[in-house]
């Protein structure tokens, strides 16, 4: 069969560990082209260059190799172990890969987003108008379902609406007196004509109201540096010292998965009093040692909501199996 | 240091309690209500909402057959199929079609394909457009109906 290059590939690289640098370099391009529709704002350290490409295909390959997915078609396996298993060739490794519309390539991409949305000051504000659009849009909008995708939102039927592209619209509203979001929302919907989604309506609104203050910072820079080599440091450290099942436990907990997730995936935990060491270790020497590195309270309930969350921060930047 | 195995697995079912229950457990909550938090801040914001939407993905990059392998259309196949003694089963293939497999009394036709019960073969995907139909031998022609 002629399309079996990654087929190959990952055959090879499962199954004896060679090809790896092969693969690697097939990923780049196909991680290349796929990314390449993507703002800045999609790659890490907000810039789309040699670098960022870079570590995303590494890290898609990473996922790819050494991540199992729940989901279909994974089902608890690694892509690879699945590709594999079911003897998939090039197209539905490729589609997986890189360029379904929910491909792991995808779900990097949406997590470097996800932490330049949480830095960058017009990228933040432009997530909480999202954020602030939901009850605006039940209020004044009627939503369109789009099957599995977020439903679009329009203004309430009116009769025949002429039909305006964003860009008329938002130099329409900067055109009028300025208004709150509340009551942009309608106005905004109202000379679209057409259904919106969601996220297109929050970018639009950004457009047409006040940018957010101050010069743009580095992602890094916005944050405590020391406190965060420091949390860093100590969570490696705890890291290291717990076994792979406590490992798991960490991940489970700083993913926020719920509590039923957690004690179907987790064996121990059918057994109480293994609960009991497991929960013992990940809670008192893991997450323990790393508020007091940071200089943290030593009593619990004395712990600043804001050090875990610091804790948390680290916990999903720096542990890879997070991503599952 | 806690030793309750039932305070323990408290702090995990009920977060907000745990800082009640002892040291352990208080640390347990913290991180599992921590990563709750986390975890639905990021589920209800931008990024989730245009990764959802496909925003940036360029189609034209995907193929048809396989994109249908995405893992939104998971559970449109197997698609199954039955009239009378007839029963058909049809999953995607990776490179386009449809593999079939006929269960029956005889050998039937669907579409341009001929079909041995048991035996598994690739067929068009166009042959299950409408409503797809069975021809015997002798010419006699049999609708299927899907299963749901």
């Amino acid at each position: 069969m002629a399309d079996d290059e990654l087929a190959t590939l990952v055959r090879s690289y499962e199954t004896a560990g060679h090809g790896g640098s092969a693969l690697i370099r097939t990923f780049a391009r196909h991680v290349s082209r796929c990314s390449g529709r993507y703002p800045h704002a999609y790659f890490e350290l907000g810039r789309r260059d040699d670098a960022s490409l870079e570590s995303l295909t590494n890290r898609v390959f990473t996922s790819c190799a050494r991540i199992s997915k729940g989901r279909f078609p994974f089902a608890h396996r690694t892509p690879f172990l699945c590709y594999l298993e079911e003897e998939f060739d090039d197209p539905p490794i490729r589609h997986h890969s890189f360029y379904a519309r929910l491909s792991i390539t995808r779900e990097i991409l949406r997590d470097d987003y996800a932490r330049n949305l949480s830095r960058d000051p017009e990228l933040r504000r432009r997530d909480t108008i999202y954020r602030e659009l939901g009850p605006l849009l039940e209020a004044h909008g009627v939503p369109h379902e789009q099957g599995r995708r977020p439903p679009l939102w329009s203004a309430p039927e009116a009769g025949v609406r002429r039909v305006r592209s964003p860009d008329e619209v938002a130099a329409t509203l900067r055109r009028e007196p300025a208004r709150p979001l509340d009551a942009l929302v309608p106005r905004a919907l109202e000379l679209l004509g057409t259904p919106i989604s969601r996220s297109r309506l929050a970018h639009l609104l950004a457009e047409v109201t006040p940018a957010a203050e101050g010069v743009h910072e580095a992602p890094d820079a916005t944050e405590d540096l020391p406190t965060r080599v420091a949390v860093r440091g100590a969570i490696q450290r705890g890291w290291a010292n717990l076994d792979d099942l406590d490992r798991q436990l960490v991940v489970s907990l700083a993913r926020g998965d719920s509590a039923d997730e957690i004690l179907a995936r987790d064996p121990r935990l059918r057994h109480r009093v293994a609960v009991s060491r497991a929960i013992s270790r990940v809670g008192t020497h893991f997450v323990a040692a790393v508020i007091e590195e940071v200089g943290g309270e030593a009593e619990p309930s004395g712990t600043p909501r804001a050090m875990m969350e610091h804790v948390i921060r680290v916990l999903l930047e720096i542990l890879p199996d997070l991503e599952g | 240091m806690p030793s309750d195995p039932d305070t323990i697995l408290r702090a995990l079912l009920d977060p907000e309690a745990a800082e009640q229950l002892g040291e352990g457990a208080a640390w347990t909550g913290l991180l599992a209500r921590g990563g709750r938090a986390v975890r639905a801040h990021l589920e209800d914001g931008l990024a989730q909402a245009e990764f959802e939407e496909g925003l940036y993905a360029d189609e034209s990059l995907q193929d048809e057959a396989t994109r249908r392998l995405a893992a939104d259309t998971d559970d449109d196949w197997p698609q199954r199929y039955t009239a009378g003694p007839w029963r058909l089963a049809v999953d995607l293939h990776p490179e386009g079609g449809v593999y079939a497999r006929l269960e029956g009394p005889s050998s039937a036709r669907l579409a341009s394909q001929m079909l041995t019960p048991g035996v598994t073969a690739h067929v068009p995907d166009w042959a299950l457009d409408g409503a797809p139909t069975l021809t015997l031998d002798d010419g006699e022609e049999i609708t299927l109906r899907r299963q749901p």
